[in-house]
């Protein structure tokens, strides 16, 4: 059986050169819970390369099985950290994917999330007018910032934009950037969904034009640093955009943890309210493993009087996933929390009583996994914990 | 397979963990060899039914019910394995021995820890670490591979110098094995770990073997991949974990001169706790992979642990070893460097797209000949293969050719599986032994253990498991489906033909 989008995303010698040695099943979170080999890389690996060697006929079709399986998968890519043959994983899972895509197999989560980001450039089939809904109590602040000329752009992401619940973290995020006096715009509606999770099922050709938009609508306002306090959205600007369009964007990405790092380097932000707290950092897999955003977080966290950082046993490379990442909250929502569970008790089992991520997603799902599953623990994004010390 | 019989099954360990889904069927029919379509054929690998039991008693239930119906029982652990202990040959019921993965146990006073069978040596490591402990060796696949697993295969790897096989650390262990048939499932003979042994019992039985048992032996458990039954839990003796690590390398063009240095060291009084050489060839490979050009040297890696003033002492002797033989040591970073990537001996495979590889175990003052033999290969068959030996005891040496190989040509990737033997046959011929039988070698059964050991082995399978339900078709022979097992004049005559077609093709 031929996948061409292997070809495409120029990974067709991945499946190959898998040793089936293991090495990712003990890291990887989901099969950590579901313990079968077909929930492990390496088994979707050898099944990929069973499906290469059948011959072409119209007989040959995906495992029922398989393609839920494929879905089953945070993206976090711990697999690829420990892999004996350093295999592309992000780019070998999201071919693969692709691929079902084009078979019609998708699961009805993904189709409904692609058919809302085409139709109306947001991942919540919301209208894209109502981008700027987070900063309801605080209109006088935000309001005159949309389209404005500037050097530096606060990219919200839909996420963070639309998920009321989470509305502190864009909250904390303005409060943070105006009281650093940064002159910073947002393109409010005029902001699309990044097509991070577009990029998550391969669907490299149909966030083209978001990808142009958004570039285009920066450009214009000359902006010159991009911000952004999701992860997906980093993830997107810094890795896809410039495979895609086959160029450098221009325009330098920043994740709002390193924005911060600079700005309290530069003197920029003063923490009059010390606070004695003992926390810890979750790494998420999109700045970590995916971008190498390690230190920057640590910086930040650890420059605030009275807080004490301490880390989880798995940290940098090796983090926990929080199974909110590459769909897989959308696809298999239990499972997922059960993957945010097993993270929150590694920081509950460190000592720490706050745990400090640097990812909306992150954010809402152990938030939600806290209190789903009565944890006792505190939850923060690092632009709402730093907030607190303003 | 008889529906009932999965029925039963699944009364046992739980609809969750019990599977017959083709996917899954299809997952646990290989291990981490890529073995060609064309020979599998000749076995039934793909199972009936996959269960993961949760406790010995489990275990136990299914191998009562196994033996009562002569089906056979394939155990299971992470499969990292590459001789095919984990195939089924014949169909049957695979044991994935996942979900007994407790540690139970760690005495930090008398150094020792009991862990279920399937613990993964990189998690029990992670948690001994926790306490200031460690294990006395590991296998290089730690970061996948079961105690368990390690028990029933070779256990000689990193730390085997210093603290010897696997088998000299066990404490105890704990096995079930399958009894005769006619038993009778709902009355199991209750567990008491390591406390003795059971008298003798027609049903499945939870044995605990300690040292010094006589009946039955626990060496019968040691190596016998899975033929005489399942560990279930395994007491190791441990140790506190080093202060201090050192890390040094050596380089040279004649690989003989290597040899005589490892040779030495196994003598020093502080013995290393791993001594490995590294071949040219494998040394070129890894080059290559980083877009290096090639340097014709061969490399010895050293590494000493223990307390500061051990360590020191150790490394001085070392230096001065090293210079007497007249040999330059490599910067000690570049040598870290290399024991950080002591978990990644295929990180070339890469190259290949497929990489193949031999294994056997030879004597130490042979390790000269047999590595240059070894490299022979490469121009023998035109391919580009490397070596690692691990020195695991001051007369022995484990030896590990790996050679690229793309799966993808059909043709040519069948031809290249005649190296295997040639590797096997090298160690063979300077006196070595094969490190291990499985499906694959299992046509050097007696070459392995000697008429004697082999007899006795057989008697103690037929006592064991007189059904031959455990893992059958390996080991003693290789059996195909059809219930003819290959005989060693076949073997040969077959890779001498793909030998042929190898050079030429
Ligand atoms: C990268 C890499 C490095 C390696 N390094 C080494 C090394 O340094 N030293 C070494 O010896 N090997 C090494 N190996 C080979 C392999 O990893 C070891 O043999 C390992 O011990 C196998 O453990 P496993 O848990 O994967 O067992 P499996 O592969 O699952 O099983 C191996 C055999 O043991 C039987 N078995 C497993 N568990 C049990 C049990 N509890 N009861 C009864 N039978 C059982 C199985 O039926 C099978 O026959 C390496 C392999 C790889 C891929």
């Amino acid at each position: 059986m031929e996948i061409p989008e292997l070809k495409r995303l120029d990974v067709e010698i991945e499946p190959w050169v898998c040793t089936q040695c293991g090495n990712c099943r003990t890291v990887c979170p989901v099969f950590e819970q579901l313990g079968w080999e077909s929930a492990s890389p390496r088994g979707k690996i050898y099944y990929i390369k069973r499906l290469l060697q059948q011959r072409p006929s119209r007989r040959n079709r995906m495992d029922d099985e398989f393609v839920k399986r494929i879905f089953q998968c945070s993206l976090c890519v711990r697999c690829e950290e420990v892999c004996q043959t350093q295999i592309d994983m992000m780019r070998l899972w999201q071919a693969v994917r692709a691929d079902l895509g084009q078979r019609g197999l998708w699961p009805k989560e993904v189709q409904a999330i692609r058919e809302a980001i085409l139709s109306q450039y947001n991942l919540y089939s919301m209208s894209n007018s109502r981008r700027t809904v987070w900063a309801m109590m605080i209109e006088e602040q935000v309001l005159p910032k949309v389209n404005q000329m500037a050097d530096v752009a606060y990219f919200v992401g839909c996420v963070a934009a639309f998920t009321g619940r989470i509305a502190g973290i864009p909250e904390s995020t303005v409060a943070i950037l105006d009281s650093a006096q940064v002159d910073y715009t947002i393109l409010g509606p005029d902001e699309w969904c990044c097509g991070n999770p577009l990029f998550f099922v391969g669907a490299h050709a149909e966030a083209i034009e978001l990808a142009r938009h958004n570039l285009e609508k920066l450009r214009q306002l000359q902006v010159r640093q991009l911000v952004t306090s999701c992860s997906g959205c980093y993830r997107a600007f810094k890795n896809e955009y410039p495979r895609l369009l086959g160029e450098e964007i221009g325009i330098e990405v920043l994740h709002f943890s390193q924005l911060l790092s600079r700005l309290i380097d530069e003197g920029r932000l003063q923490f009059s309210q010390p606070r004695e707290v003992t926390i810890t950092y979750h790494d998420p897999c999109e700045t970590g493993r995916h971008c190498g955003i390690y230190d920057e977080p640590r910086y930040v966290l650890s420059s605030l009087p009275g807080v004490e950082l301490i880390e989880m046993p798995e940290n940098r490379g090796q983090s926990g996933c929080c199974g909110g990442g590459g769909l897989l909250k959308a696809t298999h929502p239990d499972l997922s929390l059960d993957i945010a569970e097993r993270r929150i008790h590694q920081a509950i089992h460190a000592g720490a009583s706050v745990l400090v991520s640097s990812c909306v997603t992150c954010r809402l799902q152990m938030s939600e996994a806290i209190r789903a599953r009565n944890l006792d623990i505190g939850m923060y994004d690092i632009s709402e914990f730093v907030a607190q010390f303003l | 397979m008889d529906p009932t019989i999965i029925a039963r099954l699944s009364e046992i360990v739980g609809e969750n963990d019990i599977s017959t889904s083709p996917l899954e069927r299809t997952l646990y029919g290989h291990d981490a060899a890529p073995i060609p379509g064309l020979l599998t054929r000749f076995f039934k690998t793909t199972p009936d039914v996959i269960v993961r039991p949760e406790s010995a008693d489990e275990v136990a239930r299914i191998l009562c019910l196994a033996s009562d119906s002569k089906v056979p029982v394939i155990p299971r652990a992470a499969a990292s394995w590459s001789l095919g202990g984990v195939i089924p040959v014949k169909g049957g019921i695979v044991l994935d021995l996942i979900k007994l993965n407790r540690i139970r146990e760690v005495s930090r006073d008398e150094l020792w820890v009991e862990v279920e069978a399937g613990v993964v040596w990189q998690d029990l490591m992670e948690q001994l670490l926790e306490q200031g402990l460690t294990v006395l060796s590991y296998p290089t696949s730690a970061p996948s591979s079961t105690v368990g697993g390690w028990v029933s295969t070779g256990g000689y790897g990193i730390g085997s110098l210093k603290y010897g096989h696997i088998g000299q650390q066990i404490e105890a262990l704990e096995v079930v094995t399958p009894g005769a048939s006619g038993s009778r499932t709902d009355e199991l003979p209750r567990r008491s770990l390591f406390t003795g042994l059971y008298n003798h019992d027609p049903r499945s039985e939870i044995r605990s073997v300690s040292k010094g048992t006589a009946n039955p032996k626990m060496e019968w458990f040691l190596g016998t991949e899975g033929q005489f039954g399942v560990i279930t839990r395994v007491k190791l003796r441990i140790r506190k974990h080093p202060d201090r690590t050192a890390v040094r390398g050596v380089c040279a063009t004649r690989l003989q001169d290597l040899a005589d240095l490892v040779g030495e060291l196994t003598g020093m009084r502080e013995v290393p706790y791993c001594v490995k050489v590294l071949d040219s060839g494998l040394m070129a490979l890894r080059r290559k992979l980083r877009g290096v050009d090639a340097e014709d040297k061969n490399l010895v890696l050293a590494v000493f642990d223990g307390s500061a003033k051990e360590v020191r002492a150790a490394t001085a002797a070392f230096d001065q070893i090293v210079s007497q033989h007249g040999l330059e040591p490599i910067a000690e970073s570049l040598a870290e460097a290399e024991w950080e990537e002591r978990y990644y001996p295929m990180r070339i495979g890469r190259l290949g797209p497929t990489l193949l590889g031999g294994e056997t175990i030879v004597p130490l003052d042979q390790l000269g000949p047999v590595l240059s033999e070894i490299r022979s290969l490469q121009e023998k068959y035109h391919l580009e293969i490397g070596t690692e030996a691990h020195v695991v005891s001051k007369g022995w040496a484990v030896v590990l050719a790996l050679y690229l190989a793309d799966e993808r040509k059909a043709l040519r990737y069948m031809t290249r599986l005649a190296v295997i033997r040639d590797i096997v046959h090298i160690g063979l011929t300077h006196g070595g032994k094969p490190y291990g039988l499985g499906l694959w070698d299992a046509v050097y059964v007696r070459r392995r253990f000697g008429r004697k050991d082999l007899q006795e082995l057989k008697r103690v399978k037929k006592r064991l498991d007189p059904n031959g339900i455990m893992n059958p078709g390996k080991f003693f022979r290789a059996d195909t489906r059809f219930g003819i097992p290959i005989p060693m004049p076949l073997y040969a005559t077959l890779m001498n033909i793909l030998s042929l077609a190898c050079r030429f093709l």
